[in-house]
């Protein structure tokens, strides 16, 4: 049995995952805490989300995770060491593993290189979609997003580091790890530096042939796994780019929405999504918990 | 009347006030109340405890400050302008007001 502790707001995630792996239980950390059978069952345990979490509750969550941990149960994502999105890129950024830097809003330093894009901390809905040229441009997007009740306090500016993979298009990629496995997750393509959910065939015969040959074989595995090391991430999903053919990391998502693909133009991406379907199935068998009737607590 | 919004783990910090005010009205309520309000009465509101919301929750706080606001109720601490402790002792050093910096540890 493997639970997925999460937030109440993003318990879908992992809705195409347990059919597939009926295991997978999914809890949201207020159904946790607001049990009156203080018994969990024996399984392993991934906390997800952590950076949707309130200060006070990252704590409560730490405790709980020392508390399973102490009991001999599997779990993955420690709370207390989990760092946040300025924290994980800024530490990339001085360990030289990415040429960019990020900076909180709150601080009130201006960028060493232009132009930046303004992100929130804890949102997975991508940049605001402008990239800002000046202190001017922060000043007047910042005041315009605050008064309309953007916390400034959320508020990050990450110096632009991107390049269309061919004229027009942008490539994001990604990594999954699931404790000791990582795999690479298929490939999204846009024609805007701001790249969501991807755009269904936009790509060209000889990307998609790129896609599978990356999702089959994983040829970023050494240059991406020391950020996930320094993150202390053992359940995620890294999004990464090349940029002058240097991987660089944009986030680590604790709790990514799963997808197994359906049908796609492309022969070559219908045919990575079973491969990527596999990974994720053996790597959750590799840190599933066998049911028993015992409780952890 | 004045009313002080704080978190619900954190409502003791006002009862005093609340039972004792020698002056105007005082009452607290939760931000799990204060997010169920479909209309506001023409009371002072106080956003307190911010510190301690998550971020979705910090932004819930601040839409509704802006709709009471917009309503012309009274209403002090702008969610979305309050620093972190961080930010905010950051700039107290920056512009000279504190002789002491502060880092955030994960940098």
């Amino acid at each position: 049995m493997i639970v997925f502790l999460v937030t109440p707001e993003h318990p879908y995630t992992l809705e195409e995952v347990t059919p597939r792996y009926p295991g997978v239980t999914v809890l949201t950390y207020d159904q946790l805490f607001g049990r009156a059978d203080v018994s969990l069952p024996r399984a392993t345990y991934v906390f997800s989300d952590l950076d949707r979490l309130a200060r006070w509750r990252l704590v409560t969550v730490a405790g709980l995770y020392r508390q399973l941990r102490g009991a001999g149960l599997k779990v993955l994502n420690d709370p207390a060491r989990s760092l946040s999105r300025f924290g994980l890129l800024r530490r990339l950024h001085d360990t030289g593993v990415n040429d960019f830097n990020a900076y909180r809003v709150e601080d009130g330093v201006m960028p060493a290189k232009w132009p930046v894009l303004l992100r929130q901390e804890g949102d997975h809905n991508g940049p605001y979609p402008e990239l800002l040229h000046s202190p001017a441009d922060v000043e007047r997007v910042v005041e315009r997003l605050t008064a309309g009740g953007i916390p400034v306090s959320n508020m990050l500016l990450v110096e632009y580091c991107a390049e269309p993979v061919i004229p027009g298009l942008f490539r994001k990629l990604s990594m999954f790890r699931i404790g000791e496995a990582y795999f690479a997750a298929n490939c999204v393509h846009e024609e805007s530096w701001v790249i969501k959910h991807g755009a269904k065939g936009i790509a060209t015969p000889e990307l998609y042939d790129d896609d599978f040959r990356i999702v089959r074989d994983n040829p970023y595995l050494d240059a991406i796994r020391p950020a996930f090391e320094l993150a202390h991430v053992e359940y995620g999903r890294l999004d990464f780019a090349l940029v002058g053919g240097r991987p660089q990391v944009y986030e680590i998502n604790l709790n990514p929405h799963v997808g197994f693909g359906g049908e796609h133009p492309s022969p070559a991406r219908a045919a990575s999504f079973p491969i990527f379907e596999k990974n994720f199935v053996d790597a959750l068998a590799a840190i599933d918990t066998p049911v028993a009737a015992a409780a952890a607590r | 009347m004045i009313v002080f919004i704080v978190t619900a783990e954190h409502t003791y910090t006002v009862k005093e006030i609340v039972l004792r005010s020698p002056g105007p009205r005082v009452d607290l309520m939760t931000y799990d109340e204060a997010f169920k309000l479909t209309s506001a009465a023409r009371h002072t509101y106080v956003f307190a405890d911010l510190d301690r919301l998550s971020r979705r929750r910090l932004e819930s706080a601040a839409k509704l400050y802006r709709e009471l606001k917009a309503a012309g109720v009274r209403v002090l601490n702008d969610p979305a302008r309050i620093p972190t402790r961080y930010g905010m002792l950051r700039r107290l050093y920056r512009q000279g007001y504190n002789a002491f910096n502060s880092w955030r540890v994960e940098e």
